[in-house]
């Protein structure tokens, strides 16, 4: 859209065509601002029905994680923006769609646009990768490696479901179709999406830089339990963890375990919480205790 | 319009957004909290009871004068405090109550007598913040309460736990507040007295939600 407006305008379109880039820009800009990459709003998507939960029996836990590991204390998405290649993809789409619709695009255009496009990627990425929250997630990586993977939050939580018995049955699917689920006699698909997890900064916290700065580790996760025989959601949630205690950058980098530890607690904060939201049928309250 | 008209122009406009600027640096965001429920009552599945409901303020000092920082939305600069127009203990004992008695039960305030239940909530936080990336906008709601239940009064056995719920929301920074208006916009813009409202309300609900879903607090209506 914005490429063919600019060429009417270089076809002589005057001040319409002026008119219209400048909108085309603005809309652009707008849709930019929009399309920004973050996880939604906390809360319940679908409240559970108690009959249905109630007849759950075997249960396919499901681990995705979206953003992985990642320190965000200075700024909230500075590890989370799109690169150079994405830019450059966004582009290729922007003139493919254009040129479907049997709309010339000039090549002037294409070049201009790949080369403002490559311009702004490089310059965000030198920024971001020379950025403070950059350089302490790249410290903590290893720190990080124990828990950051599906396979690893994925067993931590059918350990933590079956110790509290939050489902009579419950094991670990790599895949998130109902179909496969019910032919492997599971009734239950149990979607267990990391939206991203890391550091942040503790509320009402003023950022300082370097090892001084206050972090707590954060855990935004979407739950959604799915039928495998009608493929309905039975529940879906959206819940934001921030932990209970916070530490200095310096205490992550520098006390072995501590990241994985505060993962876990908040891993079992996740785990008791669903239990109570999915284990409260009548017959059931006497088991969570 | 030649140069120097457009130089005044700019400088007139500059010198009215500093005077705005040092008029709300000075004043405090009022929010008006309120709980909003949805749904079925999430204790109307259990037997109906008297409950006497007891809410304390155990927040540190510097955390009950206000409830939150408005900051700027590009750079995240302390912009003014948020304090609540209803105090924040009335505020969480209107939640319960209105949670109990939708759901069928009948709640007894402090000082009217006894009832089949005894809560005592000790409020430890109530906090909003907001963290700022360019244009995005992090909002954060965060109310914590270490509770102690009881059936009944005097020599009977309690039980305590603690509720914790957060919430948290994302806006861009042209919708919270008018940041297209020019540059001077983008860099002084801040966050939206109905978007803290809004994060606020919605932790609300997260705590009633949690305290009434806790399983050591329903056991007492079997």
């Amino acid at each position: 859209m914005a490429i063919s407006g600019i060429s009417v305008a270089e076809r002589g379109g005057g001040k319409k065509g002026i008119v219209r880039i400048y909108a085309v820009t603005i809309l652009l800009v707008v849709a930019m601002i929009l399309s920004g990459c973050r996880p939604g709003r906390s809360g319940t998507s679908f409240e559970p029905s108690l009959e249905d939960i109630s007849r759950i029996k075997n249960v396919g836990l499901h681990v995705k994680v979206e953003k992985g590991f990642a320190v965000r204390l200075q700024y909230v998405t500075n590890a989370d923006d799109p690169n150079l290649f994405e830019n450059l993809i966004g582009l290729g789409l922007i003139v493919a769609v254009q040129r479907s619709r049997g709309i010339s695009v000039p090549r002037e255009a294409v070049a201009g646009g790949a080369i403002g496009g490559a311009i702004g990627g490089v310059i965000g990425g030198v920024i971001r990768e020379s950025s403070p929250d950059r350089r302490a997630t790249r410290a903590l990586k290893p720190e990080a490696a124990q828990m950051n993977s599906a396979d690893a939050i994925g067993h931590a939580m059918v350990d933590k479901f079956e110790t509290a018995k939050v489902f009579p049955a419950i094991e670990l699917v790599q895949s998130q179709s109902p179909a496969a689920a019910q032919e492997s006699g599971i009734d239950t698909l149990f979607i267990f999406t990391v939206r991203r997890w890391g550091l942040r900064p503790p509320l009402g916290s003023k950022y300082d830089k370097g090892d001084k700065a206050e972090a707590q580790l954060e855990l935004d996760v979407n739950l959604k339990l799915i039928s495998s025989a009608t493929s309905k959601v039975l529940w879906e949630r959206n819940e934001f963890y921030p932990d209970s205690k916070s530490y200095s950058l310096g205490d992550f980098k520098s006390q072995e375990g501590l990241l994985a530890g505060r993962m876990e607690y908040v891993l079992q904060m996740v785990c008791d919480c669903t239990a109570n939201e999915v284990y409260r049928t009548p017959q059931n309250q006497g088991v969570m205790q | 319009m030649n140069l120097k008209q457009v130089t005044i122009g700019f400088v007139i406009v500059w010198a009215f957004h500093l005077l705005l600027c040092a008029g709300c640096a000075s004043r405090q965001v009022k929010v008006a909290l309120n709980y909003a429920p949805t749904g079925t009552g999430l204790l109307s599945d259990l037997k109906p009871a008297v409950v006497s409901l007891q809410v304390v303020d155990h927040r540190p000092k510097e955390q009950r004068n206000y409830i939150g920082v408005q900051r700027n939305t590009m750079f995240g600069a302390e912009n003014t405090t948020v304090i609540s127009k209803t105090p924040e203990v009335q505020v969480v004992h209107n939640a319960l109550k209105v949670e109990l008695e939708r759901s069928g039960h009948r709640v007894l305030n402090p000082g009217h007598g006894h009832g089949e239940i005894t809560v005592n909530v000790g409020l430890t936080q109530f906090f909003f913040d907001s963290k700022a990336s360019g244009v995005d906008i992090e909002l954060v709601g965060s109310i914590r309460a270490d509770v102690v239940a009881s059936a009944g009064v005097g020599n009977v056995p309690q039980v305590s736990f603690t509720v914790e719920s957060s919430y948290r929301d994302f806006v861009q920074m042209g919708l919270s507040r008018p940041a297209f208006f020019g540059v001077w916009g983008i860099f002084s813009s801040a966050t939206s007295k109905s978007h803290i409202e809004k994060v606020l309300n919605g932790t609300l609900v997260e705590f009633v939600r949690r305290f009434c879903l806790e399983p050591k607090f329903r056991k007492f209506f079997i």
